[in-house]
């Protein structure tokens, strides 16, 4: 339909984490919530998907802030794609921080210190710019030097659209500012009234013949329509986090791009939240809290889910999505176990949603949206033996074989890949499984090889039994 | 579809394209009220440059002479004049922009509510971030 002015809205820059959901274009939803069973990439998983979505609901809405939600399931089963799907569904407007449980453990800065730039980074803070601009196409300069050298020019400028024209006086520094940009007749140009900045925006397309040759840079635009002088209005969403860095540090768009932002003192963020508040009570600006997913959330130790608890209470806080495969675990940091390796008092604040394994129907789904996305064409067949290899070793494995098989169908100098390919590879690498069995009987082959009867590999990565124990605790992987 | 469903679509369909014809109508307003504003404008400046001690000046369709600074001062109240009607038409666009949206079941679109920041902050602002 129309719009009364130009309403533009500008988007943030996202942390995307990893390659292998590049499939995912959003939740998958209908308008009512209930979940398709394959759409925008998302296959099953139906219960998780529709919780996701009120999830995003709550987001939209924005009254609601400081939830806590926590994806648990068995490996591969769809956490960090429903985060994604999320992350998608949510839009361009409303911040996303995407971060691994690990990534705190940084040199440069201490735990909660990291915690609290990456809260900060979800909560955003929506503002408006207003200008008055003359936008038309130059119909004719006249510009008046004075005949002594010295002294002022004078110029008159002839503007219209497509509807009206109009003429104005130059003064001389905005005739200094034309003939700066190079500005002719037949450009289209718009005049900031507040700054006096000229911006020559192209060419007009009704002048495109004037010449047989053009400059590379020419651009060519529609002359304008409407009126010359119109408001303009721009919204744009800021994180808090970019504007903490602005104030500590006298270079602070550097710090922004190379990421080197260091300790923000607690006094900063405390005049920022004062000022932000207080453009908030003026109705100048909006406060959009937005999501923060934490990944392998059983990474973090016992003091920063205490500082999470705190944090989440207050009423600026973000939705944080935390996401775990682990099942009773001991906490880092501590020697207790507990469900998921996370304290009970935090488990408490949080609403859990399972994800469950796939079935074999929704794992060749799978399989077929990421042959689509690696641009790879498979025979029913091979398609077939690929979820059976799936469902009896792990789905991450099969979609690494899917490039794999790719290559060596290529090679061979075919454009489908058939059962053959798929067994070759199949024999090539090795999951997991049959990697753990070979470890176990050629063990004395191995260096340092020092497995005994009765201590077992559990779930995540067997091998070698004898590696630091960085605090990681006995990981079992999450049964049901 | 039965009668009532009928009479909803119609009834939903008239009352959205009665809001989009106000809205169109409010666009075709504003370009002639800033044409208007453009030749008050250059009429104003034409006679503040003459030098003559009187000035010819249409009002309605009446061509009268007067004093220069009459002229001047009956200008700048047109100028007002149409200034205050230009910002009347736009907060008006902007609230029935939103009643056509909400009519279509779609939310208010996201700033409505926000006043412009002050120039000095909002530069501030630019100056450091990729706005």
């Amino acid at each position: 339909m129309t719009e009364a002015e130009k309403i533009e809205v500008r988007d943030i820059t996202r942390i995307e984490r990893i390659g292998a959901h590049s499939h995912i274009r959003g939740l998958g939803l209908d308008d009512v919530l209930e979940a398709r069973a394959v759409s925008q990439g998302m296959v099953g998983q139906k219960d998780a998907r529709r919780a996701a979505g009120v999830v995003v609901q709550m987001v939209r809405e924005g009254k609601i802030a400081g939830r806590c939600i926590l994806l648990a399931g068995e490996p591969s089963t769809g956490k960090t794609a429903i985060a994604v799907g999320m992350a998608q569904a949510l839009g361009t407007e409303t911040p996303f921080t995407s971060m691994s449980g690990s990534e705190i453990y940084s040199l440069e800065m201490s735990k909660t210190e990291a915690l609290s730039q990456a809260l900060r980074k979800s909560i955003g803070v929506r503002i408006k710019e207003e200008t008055e601009i003359i936008e038309g196409e130059v119909v004719e300069i006249q510009i008046e030097r004075p005949a002594t050298g010295t002294g002022q020019k004078v110029g008159k400028v002839t503007l219209k659209t497509t509807e009206m024209e109009t003429n104005y006086d130059l003064g001389n520094k905005i005739i200094e500012c034309f003939m700066k940009e190079k500005i002719q007749a037949g450009d289209v140009i718009t005049i900031d009234k507040a700054s006096g900045k000229v911006n020559k925006l192209g060419r007009s397309f009704t002048r495109a013949r004037d010449y047989d040759a053009t400059g590379a840079q020419t651009r060519f635009v529609q002359c304008p329509e409407g009126e010359l002088q119109k408001r303009k209005e721009v919204v744009h969403t800021v994180t808090l986090h970019e504007i903490d860095v602005i104030n500590s540090r006298t270079h602070g768009f550097l710090a922004l791009f190379s990421g080197d932002t260091g300790e923000i003192k607690q006094e900063v963020r405390d005049q920022i939240n004062n000022k932000v508040l207080e453009w908030r009570e003026e109705g100048k600006a909006e406060i959009n809290p937005g999501v923060l997913f934490i990944d392998e959330v059983h990474m973090l130790d016992i003091e920063c889910f205490s500082y999470l608890n705190r944090a989440l209470e207050s009423d600026m806080a973000p939705v944080v999505v935390m996401a775990t495969n682990r099942g009773i675990t001991r906490i880092r940091g501590t020697n207790y176990r507990s469900p998921h390796g996370i304290p009970i008092d935090l488990l408490d604040r949080m609403i859990i949603i399972r994800t469950v394994p796939y079935s074999e129907k929704e794992v060749k789904e799978i399989l077929k949206i990421r042959c689509e996305e690696e641009d790879c064409v498979m025979h029913p067949d091979a398609l077939t033996i690929l979820t059976r290899i799936a469902t009896d070793t792990s789905l991450r494995y099969a979609i690494q074989l899917i490039t794999t098989a790719n290559l060596v169908c290529r090679r061979r100098k075919a454009t489908e890949v058939n059962t053959e390919d798929v067994k070759k590879v199949y024999s090539l690498f090795l999951d997991e499984n049959r990697s753990s069995k070979i470890l176990k009987e050629y063990q004395d082959d191995y260096m340092f090889s020092e497995i005994t009867e009765k201590e077992e590999d559990f779930g995540i990565g067997g091998g070698s039994k004898r590696r630091l124990d960085i605090g990681a605790g006995d990981a079992e992987a999450m049964e049901h | 579809m039965s009668n009532t469903e009928v009479d909803k679509s119609i009834e939903l369909i008239s009352k959205t394209e009665e809001l989009a014809d106000k809205i169109l109508a409010n666009k075709h307003e504003l370009t002639v009220m800033d044409k208007r504003r453009q030749e008050t404008r250059e009429a104003l400046r034409l006679v503040e440059k003459s030098e003559e001690k009187k000035a010819w000046i249409t009002i309605g369709s009446m061509l009268v002479k007067m004093p220069k600074d009459k002229a001047v001062e009956l200008l700048k109240k047109d100028q007002q004049q149409i200034e205050k009607e230009i910002n009347l038409i736009y907060s008006e666009q902007k609230v029935l922009v939103n009643k056509h949206r909400d009519l279509e079941f779609k939310s208010p679109f996201s700033g409505t509510n926000i006043k412009a920041l002050d120039r000095h902050e909002f530069n501030a602002l630019k100056a450091n971030l990729h706005l």
